[in-house]
């Protein structure tokens, strides 16, 4: 760990050359912050740092190499995340929140079909966008606020297992996410206290990963069905430039879609048999659902795999079981028009690059649901060569946003990422067209500019609505967001010139500004779309997250004194047992004061008595262990040793007894010394 | 920001009578090799294939793109390199466009050619279409 923070210092010096570099020593002394890249998936989420110059997975405090992507409450209004969230799912249903990532950037009708596939409860706010309810601390989180806690966790234990602080990060986001979603994913970091150095595309990372440390000039696709999209990217990787030629992809499509086919099934089967929905009863969703996803992991590996849900639900004639067994080819069948819509999106990848298939030298596949065999054999038909599996389909993409952090910070020097926009953007025009400014698979950062004028006689203000998406029509497209250009002087239409500039940064995030030719007056708008949230939004749940975090620190701190001060308790009594008439009496009456103190304060409940009247029997202890090694009978084995540590002598005797509370090598030796004098 | 309902009275329209994407007009001014750093005074336009454009673009694109400028340069700095790569990756833009670059080939011959006859200032190395220097 320490070697890597020192890798990252030559920046300073090769960036910048000759006088300046002087002045910036102090700069460089201080040392570089480490950049974690975070995978932060539908289902699992990973970290990877750079370390000795390679990107490299971190692993979370319970040892694992990815984090389940889910929060939960418990009734006592504990906040849980990851794995520990996870297990509990089953009887905590409604206050379980998994796949949010889903739900993020969204408006409410855009994630309708969304919302019946989760037990938890999803609700519309004022504005339209989507609030998913707790009912264990009865509060609205947004869909950020919840993928923020995910972030934090990620940060903090990868903190832990670099051995130093993680507040910057590259987060990656599936390549077809709209502008929407990028920002809401770059507000959930904001409130996770995290300076989200950058956005980048799963896709893309992935190339990176694989690509990095790769000499060769190679066109390559990159296949990424992970938890609940689906995105293509073709790069052209050479000379250190990994470019992307073209992306596509679908945002409704995931391995949570495989596993609701199954659910499906199963709900669809028991109910024809047992007359009882499934799917409505919370828990045996929950059931069903770890039962699906568990079916089809092992359907990947096996031709056929049981499902055992006993006691799922209970009749008046008794409880019920599922007990049947899935085959491969069953699941394939279930899921024939998902695997099939994966289809379309390579075709316009390829046909947006300019490629014919024989042009691609490397097809590689990404996120878990790409080990369906299924899967593999489409991607097999449609390219007509094996796919690449020498990445890890679960990783791959966090280590590239890891590489991504080291160029960030300086760390990675001879390579550069040039992403496109996966959607066209523009805006509103007359008779309710979208008039396109920047195409789709434009390289970014990019900057378009183009004028326009009004649509009536006398028309002083225009508003501007802008867009995202390739249909023709308004209503089909994503609209990001409105603003309005006002104080144009009053001329007849046609006439007024509008210049609206459209602006994409390395993010792939938006901003636009407008401004009249004629007057120089400018609207400048940071898009912050209709289903995102406000920076005031953003700054509130921040501090609430913090204060959250705050709390649940000192609620962790109270467990643990409270935890340590009965095991402390226990110990000393056990101690004064076995120890019994060994020790004098006025230590033991002292000792046993303390103890009383002590558990006074585990009774009260009081954590600063506790660690308080803790340091204070610590303090007797000692010296009953000491009182111990003075006396006469104490061992017949320390006379031995006793006599070469006499020379010693003259310093140690007097610094032993009192200086003995928290050196124990000291009073290990004192005795030795102590003894001869006593005898 | 709060975003209003959207008023569907005033839309702005177009003030180019250019409808859809089209190959553009170019007035063969800007010099898009330049700019990819190929230089056109020692090799015929035509002559660079698809592939020596590409590496063009990726040598200049390495050295401007936004993540390859230091964390703490200038505001100042910061622009010029975006302005840079933003030129950078619209040179590519045409120039790996088949179309494009024909259209963008003979206008720009037109110009030079234009050019020699009017002024006559510019330097021609070999007789065949005079180049000039910026």
């Amino acid at each position: 760990m320490m070697k890597s923070r020192i890798q990252s210092m030559p920046r300073a010096r090769t960036a910048h050359a000759g006088a300046r570099f002087s002045s910036r020593r102090s700069s460089v002394r201080a040392r570089a912050e480490k950049v974690v890249g975070i995978d932060l998936g539908t289902t699992n989420s990973a970290v990877a740092a750079m370390e000795g110059g390679k990107p490299t997975i971190v692993t979370n405090a319970e040892g694992q190499r990815t984090t389940p992507s889910v929060v939960a409450y418990s009734k006592t209004g504990d906040q849980l995340v990851g794995q520990i969230a996870k297990r509990q799912a089953v009887v905590n249903p409604e206050n379980t929140f998994f796949s949010v990532k889903r739900f993020i950037g969204r408006r409410m009708e855009e994630v309708t079909s969304e919302c019946t596939q989760v037990p938890y409860t999803v609700v519309r706010d004022a504005n339209g966008n989507v609030k998913i309810q707790c009912s264990n601390i009865d509060k609205e989180f947004a869909a950020e606020e919840i993928s923020a806690q995910v972030l934090r966790k990620l940060c903090e234990d990868a903190g832990k297992f670099l051995g130093e602080k993680v507040d910057k990060a590259v987060i990656t986001v599936p390549a077809y996410f709209n502008d929407s979603q990028r920002q809401a994913t770059k507000d959930a970091g904001k409130i996770a206290g995290i300076e989200v150095l950058r956005i980048i595309n799963e896709p893309t990372a992935a190339s990176l990963a694989y690509g990095f440390e790769k000499g060769s000039n190679e066109t390559i696709l990159v296949f990424d069905l992970g938890g609940g999209t689906f995105d293509v990217s073709v790069l052209e990787v050479g000379d250190g430039v990994f470019e992307v030629l073209s992306t596509s992809g679908d945002t409704h499509l995931g391995g949570d879609d495989f596993d609701k086919r199954i659910v499906d099934f199963l709900a669809d089967d028991f109910k024809s048999a047992e007359g009882i929905d499934l799917r409505t009863d919370k828990q045996a969703l929950q059931r069903l659902m770890e039962a699906a996803e568990k079916t089809k992991q092992e359907l990947s590996s096996t031709t056929q795999s049981s499902v055992s849900l006993p006691f799922i639900t209970a009749t008046a004639d008794g409880p019920k079981h599922i007990d049947t067994t899935i085959t491969r080819q069953k699941f394939e069948e279930l899921c024939a028009d998902l695997i099939d819509r994966c289809r379309i999106p390579v075709e316009s990848a390829l046909s947006d690059a300019k490629l014919s298939l024989n042009e691609i030298n490397e097809v590689i596949l990404v996120g878990g649901s790409t080990r369906i065999p299924a899967v593999q054999a489409l991607v097999r038909s449609l390219t007509g060569r094996d796919p690449n599996v020498t990445v890890n389909p679960d990783e791959v993409v966090a280590l590239g946003a890891a590489v991504q952090g080291g160029v960030l910070a300086g760390e990675v020097s001879d390579i550069v990422l040039l992403d496109v926009t996966p959607l066209s953007l523009g805006l509103e025009t007359l008779g309710g067209v979208m008039t396109k400014i920047i195409p789709r698979n434009t390289t970014l950062p990019t900057s378009k500019s183009e004028v326009f004028s009004t649509a009536a006689d006398g028309q002083t203000s225009v508003e501007i609505n802008v867009l995202q998406g390739e249909r023709e029509m308004v209503t089909d497209n994503k609209s990001l967001g409105n603003f309005r250009l006002d104080g144009i002087p009053p001329a007849p239409r046609g006439v007024p010139q509008v210049e609206v500039k459209f602006d994409i940064d390395a993010n792939g995030i938006l901003s636009v500004t407008a401004s009249d030719k004629g007057t120089g007056k400018q609207t400048d708008i940071k898009i912050t779309g209709a289903s995102t949230l406000s920076d005031n939004e953003v700054e509130s749940m921040m501090k609430d997250a913090e204060a959250n975090a705050d709390a649940d620190k000192e609620k962790r701190d109270a467990i643990d004194t409270k935890n340590s001060a009965d095991s402390m308790l226990y110990q000393t009594k056990k101690q004064l047992t076995e120890l019994g008439d060994k020790i004098p009496e006025d230590v033991k009456s002292k000792v046993e004061a303390k103890l009383g103190e002590l558990e006074e304060a585990i009774n009260s409940d009081n954590t600063e008595k506790m660690k308080a009247a803790q340091e204070a029997l610590q303090q007797e202890v000692m010296a009953m262990g000491q009182s111990m090694y003075q006396q006469p009978g104490a061992d017949a084995g320390a006379a031995g040793p006793g006599g070469p540590g006499g020379p010693e002598g003259p310093g140690g005797p007097g610094a032993g007894p009192s200086g003995a509370a928290d050196d124990v090598i000291d009073a290990d030796f004192s005795p030795s010394e102590d003894k001869p004098k006593d005898k | 920001l709060r975003v209003r309902v959207r008023v569907r009275r005033v839309l702005p329209k177009r003030y180019e009578n250019g409808q859809g994407p089209k190959i553009p007009s170019f007035s063969g001014r800007e010099d898009f090799y330049e700019t990819l750093q190929l230089n056109h005074a020692t090799t015929p336009l035509t002559s660079y294939s698809a592939r020596d454009i590409a590496a063009a673009y990726r040598r200049v694109a390495v050295k401007v793109h936004p993540d390859k400028i230091s964390a703490d340069a200038s505001l100042d700095e910061r622009t010029k390199s975006l302005a840079l790569f933003h030129k950078a990756t619209e040179a590519y833009r045409i120039l790996s466009d088949d179309t494009l670059r024909q259209a963008y080939d003979a206008a720009r011959s037109e110009r030079e050619l234009e050019g020699n006859d009017a002024t006559a200032t510019t330097t021609t190395t070999t007789g065949d279409t005079g180049r000039s220097t910026r």
